[in-house]
């Protein structure tokens, strides 16, 4: 019989026996195998965290694609404008019976949301809204703060998804959105 | 050993699968939110493309009406066109159509667009629009100047009335045809541009970018009786700008070159207007008495001074183009139908602070005043001061006890046959139009017309 030991092999009694590890080479491939698992472990982690912000960002990108869609829209049919703060505006709009309805868009800092209510229903619209602010413009693009020049309407705000303790940011700046329907003094 | 040697391979083989499979999961969960967000801002894209090509459909239908040229057009009927464009491209073979549909044979013009942005995989989208076009007057104001607006004195009130509901009945009187609409307005950007003194504004003033109306003890507002100082925030503005084009004076053939200081003049019940063009100056004295019995249009190159009294029957409206001066004075000018836009007043100079025309002593009346160029003085006293209308000038001023009433119903006076959007609907849901032939399309339209 033909036995093949390896080079630390040592034969005991006819019992092949495997040589063991000194302390150093333990300590050593131990060392080398850390590094490697912590990197391993570090990109799994990384990779985890990307995936998931890549599906924050994705998600903020769609709420406020649809959110803005839905301002835009309810914007160009405001015939009046009743109340217009940073963090709050009031206006009359047609619907699509063509009857008028007060449509109100309003932040909670505290909820970190902001509230569409249209003819007395109340949706939420953006959530974990970290900053919001309304901008008026009047017809020759000037920024206003009255109601009575009010002609456009931006939007700024930054939405928040928090990963792992990681922070994932979104700021919108939308465009003007013109009030079609309103006169104003000219 | 073999064997353990084997299983030593499979451990690395389930470690690779096993670190393959996060990778593949991770990438994945990247293709997914990358496909989603493609798709979503494909369809943000679209959506705003066919939105802007409804409007850019809408434009070109403005065109149409500004030249009067529908020689690209497929009519319809009398007034009524159709035009559809399906060769915008937006590359990568994706285009865009757009089909427009005027129908202007009534007294407002409605159109509907549809914009389409479709791609070779079949993605699309589709708005639609619908407006109105009405037409556009020079008299959006009770008071409207290019330079400054000014009252002197005590008592001084601009407020407003409905013409169409009869003449102003105050609340003095107990009446109820009036309404706080009075505004005033200046496009100048000179500091005070509008100056209401010690008056009285029911309504709203509107000035230039930066500027406020100058207050002194008067009051803009709607609060009667007025609150004495100030002026309510939301009645007043600083984004005022508008155009005030110059006069031009109608091509007619002329039936008299000379306007009689008395007597009557004009058809009562005609359908075209007699015409007066006369070089020189006119007065009438304070023995004359000119009666307008029927629609006249009187050109004079040169000054009109009233100082006894045109009176405009109920069969009767004047329309003056007048380059020089003009007075009315004495009993001035008596438009008996308390229709202001029956007494139009045209300023035809075109040189700044050259012509005045004022209206003073007993002159109480209904006009409208239209002078781009012209000082408008207004004064009280007399035995009324009472005037009602509207007044478009480079400036205008009020004097002590001179109210002014101006008739909302001037804001639909078709003054120069220009157009303004009158209403703008974006169609959705249930109130689409379907736009599959021009049938259907007069069909969806009569409707949403009816609907109004």
């Amino acid at each position: 019989m033909i036995t093949t030991i390896g080079l630390r092999n040592r034969s005991r009694g006819g019992i092949a026996l495997r040589a063991g590890y000194t302390l150093v080479e333990l300590l050593i491939a131990m060392g080398i195998g850390g590094i490697f698992l912590t990197g391993a472990m570090t990109s799994v982690n990384m990779l985890a965290r990307s995936s998931v912000s890549v599906g924050h960002y994705a998600n903020m990108n769609a709420s406020s694609r649809r959110a803005l869609e839905i301002f835009a829209s309810d914007v160009r049919m405001a015939a009046d404008v009743v109340t217009s703060t940073s963090t709050n505006l009031v206006f009359e709009a047609y619907d699509d019976t063509n009857t008028l309805v007060t449509v109100s868009y309003a932040y909670d800092a505290s909820a970190d949301e902001v509230y569409r209510t249209y003819d007395g229903t109340t949706s939420t619209i953006l959530t974990e809204v970290d900053d919001f602010s309304l901008g008026y413009y009047d017809l020759t693009g000037a920024s206003t703060t009255n109601s009575l020049s009010v002609k456009e309407v931006e939007i700024d705000a930054s939405l928040i998804r928090t990963v792992l303790s990681l922070e994932n940011t979104n700021e919108i700046i939308s465009s003007r959105f013109m009030m079609r329907n309103r006169k104003v003094s000219s | 050993m073999r064997e353990f040697e084997k299983r030593r391979s499979g451990s690395v083989l389930i470690g690779v699968i096993i670190m393959a499979i996060i990778v593949g999961v991770v990438a994945g969960n990247y293709l997914k939110s990358a496909s989603l967000e493609y798709k979503l801002s494909r369809q943000t894209v679209y959506m705003q493309s066919a939105l802007n090509l409804a409007e850019a459909g809408l434009e070109e239908a403005f065109l149409g009406i500004e030249k009067s040229d529908w020689s690209t057009w497929t009519r319809v009927g009398s007034g009524v066109y159709y035009k559809n464009i399906s060769s915008v491209s937006f590359g990568d073979g994706t285009t865009g159509t757009v089909k427009v549909y005027i129908d202007s044979s009534g007294s407002e013009s409605v159109l509907v667009s549809e914009g389409t942005v479709a791609d070779a995989l079949g993605n699309s989208a589709t708005k639609q629009v619908f407006i109105s076009l009405s037409v556009r007057s020079l008299f959006a104001n009770g008071l409207t100047s290019k330079d400054s607006i000014t009252f002197s004195g005590n008592n001084v009130v601009v407020d407003s009335y409905d013409s169409t509901l009869g003449p102003y009945d105050g609340p003095s009187d107990g009446g109820t045809n009036y309404s706080n609409e009075g505004s005033v307005a200046s496009t100048s950007v000179v500091t005070e541009s509008i100056g209401i003194g010690n008056g009285t504004v029911y309504g709203y003033a509107f000035t230039g970018p930066g500027l406020v109306p100058g207050v002194r003890n008067g009051y803009i507002g709607p609060t009667r009786p007025a609150p004495i100082r100030g002026y309510d925030t939301d009645y007043v503005s600083d984004d005022f700008t508008s155009d005030i084009p110059d006069v031009v004076i109608p091509s007619l053939t002329a039936d008299y070159s000379v306007v009689p200081d008395g007597g009557t003049i004009g058809v009562a019940g005609a359908s075209v207007p007699t015409v007066y063009d006369m070089t020189g100056n006119f007065r009438n004295d304070s023995s004359d008495v000119l009666e307008i019995d029927g629609p006249v249009v009187i050109i004079i190159d040169g000054n009109f001074s009233v100082r006894g009294e045109i009176e405009i029957t109920e069969y009767g409206s004047a329309e003056f183009y007048i380059s020089g001066d003009a007075d009315f004075g004495g009993n001035g000018v008596a438009n008996k139908s308390d229709i202001p836009e029956k007494l139009m007043i045209y300023g035809t100079s075109t040189t700044s602070g050259a012509q005045t025309i004022s209206v003073h002593g007993n002159g109480q009346a209904s006009f409208v005043v239209y002078a781009p160029y012209a000082e408008v003085t207004m004064n009280g006293g007399g035995s009324s001061g009472e005037m009602s209308g509207a007044v478009v000038a480079e400036s205008i001023r009020m004097t002590g006890n001179a109210n002014f009433h101006y008739d909302v119903n001037l804001k639909n006076l078709d003054s120069d046959g220009a157009k303004q959007l009158g209403y703008w609907r974006e169609l959705k849901g249930n109130s689409r139009i379907d736009f599959t032939s021009t049938g259907t399309i007069a069909t969806g339209l009569a409707a949403l017309v009816a609907g109004l």
